[in-house]
């Protein structure tokens, strides 16, 4: 496989809001990959490298408490696509 | 032991130059500096976190020093909507200052955030000994007062693509501002289904391109049109 240069590196993760989690676990209960668990009444990314960045714990959450957070930036050669 | 979800409040460890950087202050004399030096309170705020609950009564204006705040009111079934954002030499929370009302806003921080928290009374005598800060803040609050009336403008006016485009352009020219799907629909006044499927159709049209952690805007120009839907 070739390696592509990337921009990013740092792989992003599901963002939790600590003030909105209330832990009802229904995140724990969809991820497909065992990436999220609730410790401590919060919900905490526990496996990093095993999160696909799927995009159901951001819908199904009821708080809207986790999300998969992005940067909105303009393309280098912006025109062609 | 301290609550853990409440601000760090410090005081006393301003400098003249720290307050001359906020641009509200700038005009004022060593002497008066150095008194404000001496009154406000320096706040730290963890990303998420309220600083303040609308509806509530207000006590102290607010000077962003570090980090992003965001100001919004919420409806009765929960949804947000986001009015402004509060960035480094700005301030919120001037309006229960001046009338005496409650706060017209929930403010929360979108990042480590660092404020100033003047007094209520010591802005008011402030501004007594020194008439051209209420001229400024005068100015300030237009400045404010014009960007509701175009927020009110495009949410009776403009579809929530039309505001998704504009969101999207003015925060790709702002620098690279971290955000979920949910803040993005708090801020274009819709819930997060709407907004996200008005976002994936944007990328079916090639006007932004959708990876891991980016949205990158492709074609400025046609983006520019759709927000003028
Ligand atoms: S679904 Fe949302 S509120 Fe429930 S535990 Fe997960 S992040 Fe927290
Ligand atoms: S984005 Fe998908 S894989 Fe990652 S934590 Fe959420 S549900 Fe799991």
């Amino acid at each position: 496989m070739i390696a592509q240069p990337h921009a990013s590196t740092v792989t992003v993760l599901p963002e939790i809001d600590r003030n909105r989690c209330n832990g009802c676990g229904i995140c724990v209960a969809l991820c497909p990959t065992h990436a999220v668990a609730v410790r401590d009444g919060c919900a905490v990314i526990v496996d990093a490298d095993a999160c696909n960045f799927c995009p159901l714990c951001e819908t199904y959450c009821p708080q809207g408490a986790i999300g998969r957070p992005f940067t909105i930036t303009f393309c280098a050669t912006e025109g062609g696509g | 032991m301290p609550d853990p979800r409440r601000s760090k409040i410090e005081s006393g460890a301003m400098t003249i130059e720290d307050l001359r950087a906020i641009p509200l202050f700038a005009s004022l004399d060593e002497t008066t500096l150095a008194d404000t030096a001496r009154r406000v309170h320096i706040c730290h705020y963890r990303p998420g976190q309220h600083i303040i609950h609308e509806d509530q009564p207000a006590h102290a204006i607010f000077f962003v020093v570090r980090g992003r705040v965001r100001l919004s009111r919420t409806a009765p079934d929960g949804r947000e909507q986001v009015l402004a954002m509060a960035g480094p030499g700005e301030y919120f929370n001037a309006v229960p200052i001046f009338d005496g009302g409650l706060s017209p806003a929930t403010a929360r921080a979108m990042s480590h955030v660092t404020c100033l928290l003047l007094a209520r009374d010591d802005l008011l005598a402030l501004i007594r000994k020194h008439p051209d800060l209420a001229l400024a803040a005068l100015s300030d609050l237009a400045g404010q007062l014009r960007e509701l009336v175009t927020l009110v403008e495009d949410l009776a006016f403009r579809s929530v693509r039309a505001r998704l485009a504009r969101l999207l352009l003015a925060e790709a020219a702002g620098g690279a501002a971290e955000m979920t799907h949910q803040e993005l629909a708090e801020r274009t006044g819709t819930v997060r289904e709407i907004a996200g499927r008005a976002l994936r159709q944007m990328a079916e049209e090639r006007l932004v391109k959708l990876e891991r952690g980016r949205v990158i805007v492709l074609d400025r120009a046609r983006l520019a049109k759709v927000a003028e839907e």
